[in-house]
């Protein structure tokens, strides 16, 4: 019986959303460049063929594993990895050397076979990405045009996504349309974002009364950092967040309050990744506890 | 809770062709012991063959005892049709003005009934939704004898001061109000009781829990009024059963009244199947049993054979998205063996990884 529930129109929804951000990647980092005349026609691609490279290495390890080691069937309707690692291409910064990046997908992909983990694997291989990059000195979010001007960008600016950010992170109005189309599928757990959204507001606004800070300049740097990505798209992968739904409300509320504190201590960039993969192993480990308890 | 219009999903429609299949050669009743069988040779309509204490068969047809067969682990009593119709009972029905209080709960065969009526009741509820999208049964059965138990209902109406009888029945089969205004009548006692039409709310628990607030308020089943009307007012045996053959690979879906004990494959050999790879469910196709082949007897427990264009058995790995859990009529954690299930099959229904949880569950409770 085919049915509307199935994991094929999961993933045509996931790659439609990939389309829509990688249009935007090349747009922002890509044509808008090429016109200022400061890359060149070929570098217009590269967001295309990161995602690409993710997209096409993901699935040929899978396959490869599959067929030759584990000796089963592969299905490409089940295998969600290759989706969710390019969802973790957009949030890297634009500079990312293409031979490094290349390096890592292997790893993390070959790691993520072996390794079977119930915390926020991709939030994890965005972390260790950026603190490879550190190691590297080469870490900076800014892309050639970003560099070269300064700016000062109006909240609406922030807005249709023109500030610094990850490849294709920062359009606020291009993530709400992901977040419907999302909410589209019966098992997209829409609550999450929502919450946690709700959460960090209320968090930011708790913090400037208490500490008297600028609540304006707080939100713009809401909206400039990963967070809205982050609670959209990768706090909400349904194999790191909980089933049962007050176990989801209270998992939105803590990435909120914790994205919002890591923020403040960190950067706004890695600071929602940060409190998505301490939250996901609270709840790794509430769960354990739970498990174990009604085994005994 | 998430519901589901699973009648929106699987785009079916009410089965209206209706269809008497009396002309079975052999009847096959199921034994368990060969020395609870109460009859040898010549057998007449209605006539009790087999009782074991725990179930009593009775012949549907007139005719000689044959033998005793085995198939697979199952033995079964196979009697001849000779096509007299001769029956046991004298085949005349009870006058219903004359009946007494004493005398209809003393024909009660149900003793759970006898109790009830025993009780007061204020609103007496008859559950006549079928528990599943793909069957009729209920729903045919109305439509061809609501005189019957709307009369039925009355008198049991009158004679334990009930206040309200009424039938239960989904939205989706409102046509039944058009045909039977019940209405009409003002001093009527007997009415229908629209509910929506999301399933599972044809489970008798749910629809207990669902309806009844109060003590004096009851609820029973469509085939326990079916069988109170057989043995108290037609004063026989109810020998035939209605079936339902549906499904997305049958072009001429129908509902059948057939003998009991009869042999499926001889009733369903002549449906039209659209495409020749199908799947045939018993039952149900949410929570029914998948058959490996069509033979089945239709005994009580068979309700309908739903035969569904084939689809891949391929279990994908869970991703954890927690529908299961959404959906639950009765809010427990399908993926957690629960002696709360009432083994709907929502979840397996609405998994989008195929995984047959509520099939896991039963292998564990094996």
């Amino acid at each position: 019986m085919k049915n509307k529930y199935s994991n094929l129109n999961i993933i045509i929804r996931y790659y439609l959303v990939i389309i829509i951000l990688t249009i935007y990647a090349t747009y922002k980092n890509g044509i808008l460049l090429y016109n200022k005349k400061l890359i060149n026609f070929v570098y217009i691609f590269k967001p295309l063929l990161l995602i690409l490279l993710s997209l096409s290495i993901s699935y040929l390890i899978t396959f490869l594993y599959k067929k030759y080691i584990k000796k089963e069937k592969y299905s490409i309707k089940s295998d969600y990895n290759p989706i969710f690692i390019a969802l973790i291409v957009f949030c890297l910064p634009i500079n990312i050397n293409i031979f490094y990046y290349l390096i890592f997908i292997v790893i993390f992909n070959i790691v993520k076979l072996f390794l079977n983990i119930k915390i926020n694997y991709y939030a994890m291989m965005k972390l260790i990405i950026i603190l490879a990059i550190i190691l590297l000195n080469k870490y900076n979010y800014q892309n050639i045009y970003e560099l070269s001007i300064e700016t000062n960008l109006s909240t609406f600016d922030m807005f249709f996504g023109k500030a610094i950010g990850g490849i294709a992170t920062s359009n606020i109005l291009l993530l709400i349309i992901c977040y419907i189309i999302l909410c589209t599928l019966i098992n997209y757990k829409k609550e999450i974002p929502l919450i946690s959204f709700v959460s960090y507001f209320l968090t930011l606004i708790v913090f400037c009364l208490i500490f008297n800070q600028n609540i304006i300049i707080n939100i713009k740097d809401m909206i400039c950092s990963e967070f809205i990505y982050a609670i959209i798209l990768i706090a909400t992968i349904s194999f790191y967040s909980p089933i049962l739904r007050n176990q989801r409300i209270i998992y939105s509320i803590l990435i909120g309050i914790l994205s919002f504190t890591f923020n403040k201590i960190f950067n706004i960039y890695e600071g929602v990744f940060i409190a998505i993969l301490i939250t996901s192993i609270i709840f790794s480990i509430i769960n354990y506890v739970k498990e174990k308890k009604e085994k005994k | 809770m998430k519901t589901i219009n699973i009648h929106n999903d699987l785009k079916n429609e009410i089965v209206t062709n209706f269809i008497e299949v009396y002309d079975t050669d052999y009847i096959y009743i199921p034994i368990s012991d060969e020395k609870y069988i109460k009859k040898t040779g010549n057998v007449l309509k209605g006539e009790l063959v087999y009782d074991d204490h725990n179930n009593k068969y009775y012949s549907s047809i007139s005719g000689n005892i044959l033998k005793i067969i085995n198939v697979k682990s199952n033995k079964y009593l196979v009697i001849k049709n000779n096509y007299k119709e001769e029956s046991i009972n004298s085949g005349r029905a009870r006058n219903l003005d004359k009946l007494t209080k004493d005398k209809l709960i003393s024909n009660c065969l149900d003793l759970n009934i006898k109790n009830m009526f025993l009780s007061d009741i204020k609103l007496l509820y008859i559950n006549c939704i079928d528990d599943d999208p793909y069957v009729f049964n209920k729903y045919m059965y109305i439509k061809n004898n609501m005189k019957e138990l709307d009369e039925f209902c009355e008198c049991i109406a009158n004679l334990f001061n009930i206040e309200k009888v009424l039938f239960v029945i989904k939205n989706s089969n409102n046509d039944l109000l058009d045909m039977y205004k019940l209405n009409e009548l003002e001093n009527s006692k007997v009415n229908f009781k629209l509910l929506p039409d999301i399933y599972p709310i044809g489970n008798k628990l749910l629809l207990h829990d669902y309806l009844i607030k109060n003590n004096d308020e009851k609820m029973i089943e469509l085939d326990d009024l079916i069988n109170m009307v057989f043995s108290i007012k037609k004063n026989k045996i109810n020998t035939e059963k209605y079936i339902t053959i549906n499904g997305n690979n049958i072009k001429n879906p129908c509902v059948i009244n057939t003998k009991k004990y009869a042999f499926l494959n001889n009733i369903i050999k002549d449906l039209k199947i659209i495409d020749k790879k199908y799947d045939i469910f018993l039952n149900s196709f949410i929570s029914g049993k998948k058959l490996n082949n069509n033979e089945v007897i239709i005994t009580d427990d068979i309700d309908a054979i739903i035969i569904n264009k084939k689809c891949s058995d391929d279990e994908l790995e869970c991703i954890n998205c927690g529908l299961c859990v959404e959906v639950c009529p009765v809010k427990i954690n399908p993926l957690v063996k629960n002696d709360k299930c009432i083994k709907c099959g929502l979840c397996n229904y609405i998994c989008p990884s195929k995984i047959k949880i509520y099939e896991r569950n039963q292998l564990n409770e094996k």
